[in-house]
């Protein structure tokens, strides 16, 4: 599976946010039909995803990116842009703090 | 005739709350913590979810002012850990705990506590051989109306509720409740898989209609909201979910499994964002 490749190799921590704004915008337009223009500051409720939508979101995006994202961070940063923001924060916390964890032991190499 | 008391005017129905209760022990016993609590801790700095149970249980314990030696009422007693809480370190003389569950009954029963009388039984139907010194009951509130319920019959029966525990108890005696509440939330928020998957024929209180409810009966000597309690319990319990989810999905399937995810992880939500609140709430009877 590529996401667990993008693991191995340690790319996720250099993902850009541009990058996990791109993986979001993908998935949003999945969910609620590419004739609806999404600008990326526009909030999760206002692009019609409901507390269900949000909670797949979340567990989808920790799946991708192999590290667990509480189901409530869409609702702290509730637009594409913010939550982007908020999942790269995480992830270079992840780089410098939890050296430790399986996720970034993999990383060894690039440290 | 109190069955059809029960269906009509209290809430949930047994086959409704064995829906969601009597999976298994086994399956609550892999994600709860050691005492088997299925309801909010009091969390504190730097404690675990077994400590933050604890102090739950001691906070109702206390302020339903229960001493050594009296007689406890749990209604609602899950798996009976907070009356082996109050019988092994607040040293009351003996605990009577009701339960729709037969699965929680049993599970005390195999305890094999001497002054523990666990009853497969409702409030609605409850005669106490004499008055209990205290009442305490978590989580079972969120159980006392149905959503098909006029908003009139759905005071009747927390009215009922409380006027059954003031009959119950002697003078003086103390009452403490735990329960989920609706906070910023809106009918129209109202989720079908709740009503369908999770909790069947059961709506939620909101805190005044609770207050209101007691008038005359009780008085509230204290009130807490503790929202973010119950987000953080149940952080925990999705993590250690997630932690076997492999062994769960075997023994009990996926589709179990993805549904307490979903049902867990909304709740967070609910609770982090203020949709929900988790209301404690200590009362004194009032009158002889």
């Amino acid at each position: 599976m590529s996401n667990r490749e993008i693991n191995k190799e340690g790319t996720d921590v250099l993902l850009t946010t541009q990058q996990i704004e791109t993986w979001l915008t993908d998935y949003v337009s999945e969910i609620i039909g590419t004739d609806t223009r999404i600008e990326s500051d526009m909030t999760f409720s206002k692009l019609g995803l409901d507390s269900s939508a949000l909670v797949g979101l979340t567990g989808d995006l920790s799946h991708w990116l192999g590290v667990d994202f509480d189901v409530a961070l869409p609702y702290d940063h509730p637009s594409i842009s913010s939550l982007a923001v908020a999942v790269k924060a995480r992830l270079s916390t992840i780089s410098t703090c939890e050296s430790t964890s399986p996720v970034i032991a993999l990383h060894g190499g690039t440290q | 005739m109190s069955a059809v008391l029960f269906r009509d005017d209290c809430g949930a129905s047994k086959e409704a709350i064995s829906f969601h209760y009597d999976v298994g022990n086994r399956f609550y016993e892999a994600w709860l913590d050691p005492s088997m609590t299925y309801s909010c801790a009091l969390w504190d700095e730097g404690i675990s979810l077994l400590e933050a149970q604890h102090r739950k249980m001691d906070w109702h314990l206390r302020h339903a002012n229960l001493k050594r030696g009296d007689v406890l009422l749990d209604i609602g007693c899950g798996w009976g850990g907070l009356m082996r809480r109050a019988i092994d370190v607040h040293g009351i003389r003996g605990a009577v705990g009701l339960s729709l569950s037969s699965t929680q009954i049993e599970h005390i029963k195999s305890l094999q506590y001497r002054n523990i009388d666990s009853r497969v039984e409702s409030w609605t139907t409850h005669e106490p051989a004499s008055p209990y010194d205290a009442i305490v009951s978590i989580g079972a509130f969120e159980h006392f109306a149905r959503p098909d319920q006029s908003q009139e019959s759905k005071l009747a029966g927390y009215r009922q509720f409380f006027e059954f525990c003031h009959r119950s108890l002697r003078p003086g005696g103390g009452l403490s409740l735990q329960s989920i509440v609706y906070e910023n939330f809106r009918r129209e928020n109202f989720s079908e898989f709740f009503a369908t998957e999770i909790f069947p024929e059961s709506d939620l209180p909101y805190l005044d209609e609770i207050i209101s409810s007691s008038r005359g009966l009780f008085e509230a000597v204290v009130i807490r909201n503790d929202r973010a309690d119950y987000a953080k319990t149940m952080r925990c319990w999705l993590e250690k979910l997630r932690s076997q989810k492999n062994a769960l999905t075997e023994e009990f399937g996926a589709p179990r499994i993805a549904t307490f995810e979903k049902y867990l992880s909304l709740m967070i939500v609910s609770f982090h964002t203020g949709t929900m609140n988790l209301s404690r709430i200590a009362f004194k009877r009032i009158g002889n």
